[in-house]
């Protein structure tokens, strides 16, 4: 499982992908969708969303030579026909680089639930001193765990939540000073 | 003029329309000769030809452009005939000169009329006389007179090359005040580009339709128009899709068109192939220019007509008379084309050099695909990045445009930009649909203001990095034969 921000045009989405080869569970804006992905040909995909199918063009573009994992990658794709412009930051460490701007502007940061789903364990208590990438919260999703990190280095001002609530995609759990 | 059989042409030319010339020649049992230059050496139309022959290095100007190159392989390979395409020497008199001085038949019209439409002052000059409306405008001007000429017409004007053609050569001048600036500017470009500094003033108006005539002529005295063409779809005065018959255009106006077109034809001396450039308001025409060639766009007339123009071109350049007349010629259902470029529409159209990955080319009923598009094709900056024309034919102008969106929504074309996501959000524009659109429709529409569905951006964006994090690094950068990857593949999963 994997959790990604993107950010298309203003607008950051949260989205998290489970799953093994070409059937995979994503949840996007807090829904929940079943998706399949064909490579017709290199660069040019059969995108099945809860069976529709969209075509998916990867646009070549100077700046990106290819997107090693792990990296902030920026791409430019032709989805149904349409050029869409959009930005991917990988896991806990792309959230954080997302993040820290925010925090260094308001001098905190708020943690938001990726996905809807159940919180299964708190890591972290209020008043402690946590670190960038440090699991804060432990929550289960579509039938799978994953850590919530946190996205900066300071002290845990507030936990918002409690083990065994349930929690709505895009909640705040955790405030960071 | 007695007919004659042609038996070899030369077509001097590359690309897609290389590749529907010889498609031409070889279905009338004619031999077709290609030729290249050192970047199209493995050029689909270089294959498709019986002959072929080298003209020179990639630049144009020492192969495409050299009329001396040229006129040596049609030569060479004992060719009667000469065919020029579109672009390059298509409309330079000097080759159709060269070919009547080595006895070669050359596909298209006389050497005088070449020279007439290629003057575009003389050919409003000729078809004024014929009287044929045209713009408000002047014929060529010097710097003396330009000043009160320019307030005699009007601003804003425009400011085009004598010699120029196919949209270039145009400069756009709002105020008085920019004209000494814009005329400078307009002369330089006219001699670099076309070998003449000669210009004349246009009225310009803004957002009128343009719509072309094709027209027919025999060296018998015969010649008739085949309908219109709408190309009012165009930026930087560059054509991105055409249709026919024009939303705009009824039958009186079509009607009273085509006499007009046919009127032109006949002031220049024209014979062969042409087609006449009108700017249209409303139900008012005003003559632009003479196209002296096969155009781009020749393959929707082909569709509503049931007309071959490029075997109808070699047959009158034979000599042959035109097999039907005017009151033949009936328009069936409606056809568009959608020309495919190597650009990238989000950044303003710029072209793109670079290697063709992948190609799926559409197909089904009424889908037409003229091009020379294969996987691996280099595209470079020597020449136009037209990659393909995707011809869509439907009985009527809706089915045409829903068979065109299949066909765009089905072709695939990876390893560099294209513009396919143009043309497939232009199909869907309301005011493409209600064929409501003028000459500043791209400028004023493109690009869409905001990104659609950004969730299903997002989940795209983000299931595309999941695979790329869970490939095994073995299979990532390995260049590999399909099958031995597809068996790497089954190996792994």
């Amino acid at each position: 499982m994997t959790a990604y921000l993107t950010r298309v045009g203003r607008e950051e989405v949260d989205v998290v992908v489970a799953g093994d080869g070409d059937e995979l569970r994503v949840s996007v804006g807090g829904r929940e969708r079943h998706v399949r992905l064909f490579e017709i040909v290199p660069g040019w995909f059969a995108l099945i969303v809860d069976g529709v199918v969209h075509d998916v063009g990867v646009v070549p573009d100077h700046e990106t030579p290819s997107g090693a994992p792990g990296t902030h990658r920026r791409r430019t794709l032709v989805i149904d026909g349409h050029i869409q412009d959009v930005e991917v930051l990988r896991g806990a460490g792309g959230r954080a680089a997302a993040r820290a701007a925010a925090i260094a502007e308001k001098g905190g940061a708020q943690v938001r639930a990726p996905m809807p789903g159940v919180v299964v364990a708190i890591r972290a208590a209020e008043g402690d001193d946590v670190d960038v990438g440090q699991p804060l919260i432990v929550m289960e999703a579509m039938k799978m765990q994953m850590d919530v990190r946190s996205p900066a280095r300071g002290t845990v001002r507030r936990v918002h939540v409690a083990a065994g609530g349930e929690i709505a995609g895009g909640q705040v759990l955790v405030t960071i000073e | 003029m007695a007919p004659r059989r042609l038996r070899k042409v030369l077509v001097a030319n590359r690309g897609e329309i290389a590749l529907r010339i010889i498609r031409a020649c070889r279905a009338c049992g004619i031999e077709a000769v290609a030729v290249y230059s050192d970047a199209d050496r493995s050029s689909p139309h270089v294959c498709a030809a019986a002959e072929a022959r080298r003209l020179g290095p990639a630049p144009a100007a020492e192969s495409y452009l050299n009329i001396p190159a040229v006129i040596e392989a049609a030569r060479a390979a004992g060719a009667d005939a000469l065919h020029p395409g579109y672009g390059f020497l298509a409309e330079n008199p000097d080759l159709a000169r060269a070919c009547a001085g080595a006895g070669i038949v050359f596909v298209g019209p006389p050497v005088e009329a070449l020279a007439r439409c290629g003057d575009k002052a003389e050919a409003r000059r000729a078809v004024q006389a014929a009287g044929i409306p045209i713009l408000p405008g002047t014929d060529v001007v010097d710097d003396e007179e330009v000043g009160a000429a320019a307030a005699r017409i009007g601003f804003p004007l425009l400011i085009k090359a004598a010699g120029g053609g196919g949209g270039r050569g145009i400069h756009r001048v709002g105020r008085p005040e920019d004209l000494p600036g814009a005329l400078e500017l307009a002369r330089g470009e006219a001699r670099s580009a076309f070998g003449d500094a000669r210009v004349y003033l246009e009225r310009w108006v803004e957002d009128l339709r343009h719509i072309e005539v094709q027209i027919l002529a025999d060296a018998h005295g015969h010649a008739v128009h085949l309908g219109e063409r709408e190309c009012s779809i165009q930026r930087r005065h560059q054509k991105l899709l055409e249709e026919a018959p024009s939303p705009a255009v009824g039958p009186d106006l079509r009607a009273a068109m085509g006499r007009a077109a046919v009127a032109a034809a006949r002031a220049v001396g024209y014979r062969n192939a042409g087609t006449v450039e009108f700017l249209v308001d409303g139900t008012q025409f005003y003559f632009l220019e003479i196209n002296a060639r096969l155009q781009v766009e020749h393959p929707i007339t082909e569709l509503v007509t049931g007309i071959d123009l490029v075997h109808l071109q070699l047959e009158i350049a034979a000599g042959a008379p035109l097999p039907f007349r005017q009151e033949d010629v009936t328009l069936r259902g409606h056809a568009i084309e959608c020309r495919i470029s190597a650009e990238d529409p989000a950044q303003l159209f710029l072209p793109w050099a670079g290697r063709v990955a992948e190609v799926v080319l559409p197909g089904g009923p009424g889908v037409r695909v003229d091009g020379a598009l294969v996987p691996g094709l280099e595209v470079t900056r020597h020449y136009d990045p037209l990659l393909a024309k995707v011809i869509a034919w439907g009985n009527s102008r809706p089915e045409t445009i829903a068979r065109m969106g299949q066909a765009l929504s089905e072709m695939i074309v990876t390893g560099l930009p294209t513009t396919i996501p143009f043309h497939r959000w232009l199909l869907r524009h309301p005011l493409f649909a209600a064929g409501r659109y003028g000459t500043r429709f791209v400028d004023t529409e493109w690009p869409p203001g905001t990104q659609p569905a950004p969730d299903l951006a997002a989940l795209a964006a983000a299931v595309l990095a999941y695979r790329e994090d869970r490939r095994p690094a073995i299979l990532g950068a390995q260049p590999a034969g399909n099958w031995t990857a597809a068996a790497r593949r089954d190996a792994v999963s």
